[in-house]
């Protein structure tokens, strides 16, 4: 049986962060679609094939910016959570680390894991395997 | 930075717990691995009711849902409203693989499912790598 496509919602507001990530997965993982959004209300958009946007094929993770302006990365996890077809998907957060109270909070709604930006720039490999293996072993849901 | 992972494994199943054990153990500079049977001792071991001691953190929690005694949403509700436990990773284990117990389970903030049957070495390096690059909840 072929391996099943894995699609990635990237949601990143810098471009240049986003370009990275992009090149770093595209290239270490075989068998991925990125999507990239800049805001998580495109990311819900398409997430629920909303607002022109084509609806994101199942199985698939979330790599969600914690530091979108006016604290909107809170609110789409929370609009994420509140909504019953969308509440099992697997979210990887990416911050700045500090403020633990931000922290805590993205934790308490169910992230699969945060990750700290400069630990990502500095063991890029331990980022992508993580991922890999996440996708391989994970149950992701809906899974259709 | 390199501190161990503790890994706290609430299971009653004996053949499930020695699979985990069986995969985690080449990996036991990185994992340190607790097994309870039911989620109260889980409940006493992460508080550090006497006569256990409290995990260390960092740790996540490895939970099979289907538990006899305490009922496995019983255990993530008495989770989360703890304020020192509310923010603690869970990871579901699941037999069934039943979607809507598990999206049920979504909504007392689980980080994720797992499948019984994929806990093999993959699963062992994803905690490795878990273990190396996460940022756990604060303390």
């Amino acid at each position: 049986m072929l391996p099943h496509l894995l699609h990635i919602l990237l949601i990143e507001d810098n471009e240049i962060e986003a370009k990275r990530l992009y090149h770093l997965l595209q290239s270490h993982m075989q068998t991925v679609v990125i999507i990239w959004v800049t805001t998580g209300e495109q990311a819900l958009h398409a997430l629920c094939g909303t607002g022109g946007q084509k609806r994101l094929p199942r199985p698939y993770l979330i790599l969600l910016d914690f530091n979108l302006p006016q604290r909107t990365s809170f609110a789409f996890l929370q609009q994420l959570r509140a909504d019953p077809d969308l509440r099992q998907s697997s979210v990887f957060v990416m911050g700045e680390g500090g403020a633990t109270a931000d922290k805590e909070e993205a934790y308490r709604l169910g992230i699969v894991a945060y990750l700290n930006k400069a630990t990502l720039a500095a063991k890029p490999e331990a980022f992508v395997q993580l991922l890999l293996w996440y996708s391989n072993t994970a149950e992701l849901l809906p899974r259709k | 930075m390199l501190s161990k992972m503790n890994v706290l494994l609430i299971e009653n199943n004996d053949a499930d717990i020695e699979n985990l054990c069986l995969h985690l153990t080449p990996f036991a500079n990185h994992l340190s691995l607790t097994i309870v049977k039911d989620g109260e001792t889980a409940l006493a071991i992460l508080r550090g009711q006497p006569p256990h001691v409290r995990l260390q953190h960092p740790y996540l929690i490895l939970f099979d849902l289907n538990l006899p005694s305490m009922d496995g949403f019983t255990f993530l509700d008495e989770l989360r409203r703890d304020p020192e436990l509310r923010t603690c990773i869970v990871f579901v284990l699941t037999e069934s693989g039943d979607d809507a117990t598990i999206t049920m389970a979504y909504k007392c903030g689980i980080a994720g499912c797992f499948s019984k049957a994929k806990l093999d070495a993959q699963f062992a390096q994803f905690l490795v790598a878990y273990s190396v690059i996460v940022e756990f909840p604060p303390m």
